[in-house]
């Protein structure tokens, strides 16, 4: 399988800081590997495909129907191109107008030239010089995706299965083997043949699980046995016990505690934070630091097309929960780079790495030249009003000890690294003092809830009712109706109440557990 | 399953009642310990401390000083307390501690390139896309009992290797920035003790009243995994982490800097019983001007070094400590056009102290330009299989991956004979 690929490297893009994998020069991989036996002895090998492709007397009807559909959506898609026959004489008509209108007000000459400057920029293909195209790969993938290949088809339907219903026919889902046998093998097949007739659909496959009897099926009672209840799940008679994996734990905190967009109105969380500058000895820091650091990051740390928006988690020590988030439209934009950076030369706000290498390099040019810095700590108010984005808009994998690796997410670099969804110590710590949880829990004025626990009528009742609803998707019963109203009675105020009993529905094991 | 490292864990309530209990474990018996994992040997070591110097620390401007050739560089030579060992003179402080420490001068590395280098040094294995290898310090965290509260496997200013297929449980804990508070190790900013501890009473109410009688071990192990998080949070070892109460004079002694204040914190982390630290410090890949920056390195190092090494060897701790400075290879005898040397995998050096190790002793040595080893070369598997057998872990003992693949805990190696008396 490896020779398909080559030897390939990874390569950053200067650019737009994208990581390409390439092909190097020479682009055949030598076996057996470095180390082993004597380097002499190591060859070149053939691209061959490492499972077979199954053969039939007869074509299946699966790829009959899959071949028919095809030449469907082709017809379909031809007609629709053959409409299109270029500008209609209106069209036309209209923009010639509006040329007209510009040429006599002189801007013509100049806009046209800027539009073509920017389809010539367009045209420069970054991705192009560096990233060579590989025939044994397009030739990989055609041998992957052929409907005659049995195993793409099943590898992705027990993943599918495995997301739905909690447990693949094949389990662990990536171990495909002989001596691995399928749970209900003809179930699969079947599932596997109509994904494939439906042209890989993935709705049609999503549909097809969820209306099966499968899905249907309930947690084993609670007082089943150990190996019962192995038995059970193995047989898929019961829905075994499982986590929300870690983008789904990420996303329902943030929607269940408001989090997409601002709760608090503005200056209600207003707080001050300090920043270690660094400037030359005698000289003043400026005053009006939070602009100079705003501007900073807009434009100055933040890399093109990643930018590194540590929402909500400014200067309060919790990045490894902020939504890093991958900026789509500076991808799709050519970067505004007016002003900002004015600011900056003056003075730099440096992490501590930073200004123990500047301090030391101050340290050697000073033996020449005499300037001498200082660090001051200088305090800046900031108004820390939550916003965290979608893990789906994240890029992925997140960060090393990140909020959604420490939940499990692989690192998609190697293929061993499978999802764990395993408790761990550092999960609790993030969930019971993080940042995520703290302020999905903290009541904002912008709020639905707010309304029902504060002014003249509050209305403890339906807050209840509503924090259970709006975490765990359903009313309280009588007893935990009481229970809520007397955890909101007996916080601090009525509002930080209702943020205890929600740090509670949110920390509890019926948010993190799927039905 | 051979899942998770080996622990045991207190229920919040026992914990509380048992009071400062960490303390205790403390002076729990190595020997005792040895002989219910059944080795053969008394080791000495009971924590390791590892200094990781990304890219590729210069051996010759180091620890294996070549003086009088033409490659030998900017750097001379000078005399240390340990008789007839010699290093580099950007450790002068260091070099009155050498009778504490070792070096190993042969190391026969294979691999000249960063990400494989680094993953062979760290993990004894060879990269391979089809399995996540865990580092040393999870192999440790995996194969030896937790001593006391704290995290048995913690990182400082950088990251470690992760753990692979030992599981999350052996996952490094992440220290960023030492000396400076965690947030992650107590309530929110706003909620006070008594509201916390409240609050954790109704969550063990609602995950009683959800779990039932269930006793699945997927749904218990979310209230385990917060009675640890809370055993950490209330231990009375986590004052190590804080830095406040320590005299100004110390702090200055190991340089306040990030990593003179991550060699102090690892002092005081091995006191609690934290099996292995890891501190992470970069900026070793010199291809140019290889001399002012390693003058630098030095700079720094050399005085957290020495105090870690003075101030371990004062209490007593050393013996039980093994302290050991690797890089992922070393540099080229020649110097370059840009003063600078280049990677270098052939041969390159160890500094290691403690751990009931011979003290002062310098184990093989490389050819006259420091390109080749001369005699006893060492495998990297075989600095691996050391820490082990200082340790007392087998490093031949198979576990298994999640697919159910048995792998030992070193690839292949031999620990190095004359490093133990």
């Amino acid at each position: 399988m490896a020779a398909y690929y080559g030897k390939t490297r990874r390569y950053e893009s200067q650019l737009t800081k994208v990581v390409y994998a390439t092909e190097q020069d020479q682009t055949t991989v030598l076996w057996p590997p470095e180390g082993v036996g004597p380097v002499e002895a190591r060859k070149p090998i053939p691209a061959k495909f490492p499972f077979p492709i199954s053969t039939f007397a007869k074509q299946p009807e699966f790829i009959t129907r899959l071949e028919a559909l095809r030449a469907e959506k082709l017809a379909a898609a031809a007609a629709l191109t053959k409409k299109d026959d270029g500008p209609s004489i209106d069209d036309l008509l209209a923009s010639s107008a509006a040329k007209v209108d510009k040429a006599t007000t002189g801007k013509l000459a100049e806009e046209i030239a800027q539009a073509e400057a920017k389809t010539d920029i367009r045209k420069i293909d970054v991705n192009k010089g560096i990233y060579r195209e590989s025939e044994l790969r397009e030739e990989l993938a055609e041998y992957i995706t052929d409907p005659r290949n049995p195993l793409f088809s099943r590898a992705l339907v027990n993943r599918v299965w495995k997301t739905l219903i909690g447990r693949g026919f094949v389990e662990p889902v990536d171990d495909f083997r002989g001596d691995n046998p399928a749970a209900l093998p003809k179930a699969l097949d079947y599932l596997a043949e109509e994904f494939v007739a439906s042209d890989y659909d993935l709705r049609t496959l999503v549909r097809l699980i969820v209306t099966s009897d499968s899905y249907q099926r309930v947690h084993p009672p609670q007082d089943t046995d150990e190996p019962t209840r192995q038995k059970m799940e193995a047989h898929l008679l019961a829905t075994p016990v499982r986590r929300m994996m870690a983008e789904s734990m990420y996303d329902s905190i943030v929607t269940a505690g408001h989090l997409f967009e601002t709760k608090h109105s503005p200056g209600k969380n207003e707080k001050t934070v300090y920043d270690i500058v660094r400037v030359v000895k005698g000289q003043k820091a400026p005053t009006d630091l939070s602009k100079i650091l705003a501007s900073k990051q807009n434009g100055g740390e933040a890399m093109a097309g990643m930018a590194g928006k540590s929402a909500g988690g400014e200067g309060s020590g919790y990045a490894l929960e902020s939504a890093i988030e991958l900026d789509f439209n500076a991808l799709l934009n050519e970067k505004d780079d007016d002003g900002a950076e004015v600011a900056l030369d003056e003075m730099k706000v440096m992490s501590k790495e930073q200004i123990e290498a500047e301090r030391m390099m101050a340290m050697r040019s000073e033996r020449n030249m005499r300037m001498e810095y200082e660090e001051k700590k200088v305090a800046r108010t900031i108004d820390d009003n939550p916003v965290f984005n979608s893990s789906l808009r994240m890029q992925s994998p997140a960060p090393d000890g990140h909020f959604l690796r420490v939940f499990g997410q692989p690192n998609r670099t190697e293929l061993g690294d499978l999802r764990d969804d395993s408790a761990s110590m550092r999960q609790s710590l993030m969930m019971l003092n993080g940042r995520i949880t703290h302020e999905a829990a903290r009541v904002g004025d912008l709020e639905p809830i707010h309304a029902l626990l504060t002014g003249k009528a509050p209305n403890p009742d339906a807050a209840v009712k509503m924090a259970y609803l709006e975490i765990l998707t359903r009313y309280p019963n009588t007893d935990e109706l009481a229970e809520g109203k007397e955890i909101i009675a007996a916080g601090p105020t009525p509002l930080e109440g209702m943020a205890d009993l929600r740090w509670v529905l949110l920390n509890c094991n019926e948010f993190r557990f799927l039905p | 399953m051979t899942l998770g490292c080996a622990g045991y864990r207190l229920s919040r309530r026992s914990m509380l009642t048992a009071g400062a209990a960490g303390a205790s474990f403390l002076g729990m018996n190595v020997n005792g310990l040895l002989a219910a994992a059944g080795k053969d040997h008394a080791a000495k070591a009971e924590s390791v401390i590892l200094f990781w110097n990304g890219g590729g620390m210069s051996h010759i401007d180091t620890w294996d000083p070549k003086p009088g050739r033409k490659t030998g560089g900017e750097f001379t030579p000078i005399k240390t307390s340990a008789d007839g060992v010699e290093i580099s003179q950007i450790f002068p402080k260091l070099a009155k501690q050498m009778h504490h420490c070792s070096l190993i001068r042969s190391i026969a590395g294979t691999q000249g390139d960063h990400g494989r280098a680094t993953h062979q040094l760290q993990t004894s294995y060879l990269p391979f896309p089809n399995l996540v290898y865990p580092g040393m310090g999870s192999v440790v965290s995996h194969e030896l009992p937790n001593l006391g509260d704290l995290p048995s496997y913690i990182t400082i200013s950088g990251l470690a290797p992760r753990a692979g297929y030992l599981g999350q449980k052996c996952e490094a804990y992440f220290v960023p920035s030492p000396g400076d508070k965690d947030p992650y190790l107590a309530f929110p900013e706003g909620i006070a003790a008594t509201r916390g501890n409240k609050r954790l009473e109704t969550l063990e109410k609602f995950n009683n009243r959800f779990n039932g009688k269930s006793t699945d071990a997927r749904l218990t192990a979310t209230q385990t995994s917060i009675d640890e998080a809370v055993r950490l949070m209330r231990s009375p070892a986590l004052e190590a982490f804080e830095f406040d109460k320590v005299p100004a004079k110390t702090l200055e002694r190991y340089g306040n800097n990030p990593f003179g204040r991550g060699a102090l914190l690892a002092s005081r982390l091995v006191e609690k019983g934290v099996r292995f630290v890891q501190i992470n410090r970069g900026g070793f890949d010199t291809h140019s001007n290889n001399f002012p920056a390693m003058e630098d390195h030095g700079e720094v190092m050399d005085p957290a070094m020495a105090s870690l090494v003075e101030d371990l060897a004062a209490s007593g701790r050393l013996e039980k400590t093994l302290i050991i400075m690797l890089s992922e290879f070393g540099r080229t005898p020649n110097i370059n056009k840009d003063a600078g040397r280049d990677h270098h995998a052939s041969v390159f050096s160890c500094f290691l102290a403690g751990g009931g190790l011979k003290k002062g002793v310098v184990i093989g040595s490389s050819d006259i330009d420091g390109a080749e080893p001369k005699d006893r070369p060492v495998k990297v598997q075989d600095l691996h299989a050391s820490v082990c057998y200082a340790l007392g872990i087998d490093p031949n003992k198979e576990v298994m991956t999640p697919l159910q693949r048995p792998m030992k805990l070193v690839d292949s190696g031999e620990h190095v004979k004359e490093l133990f008396a």
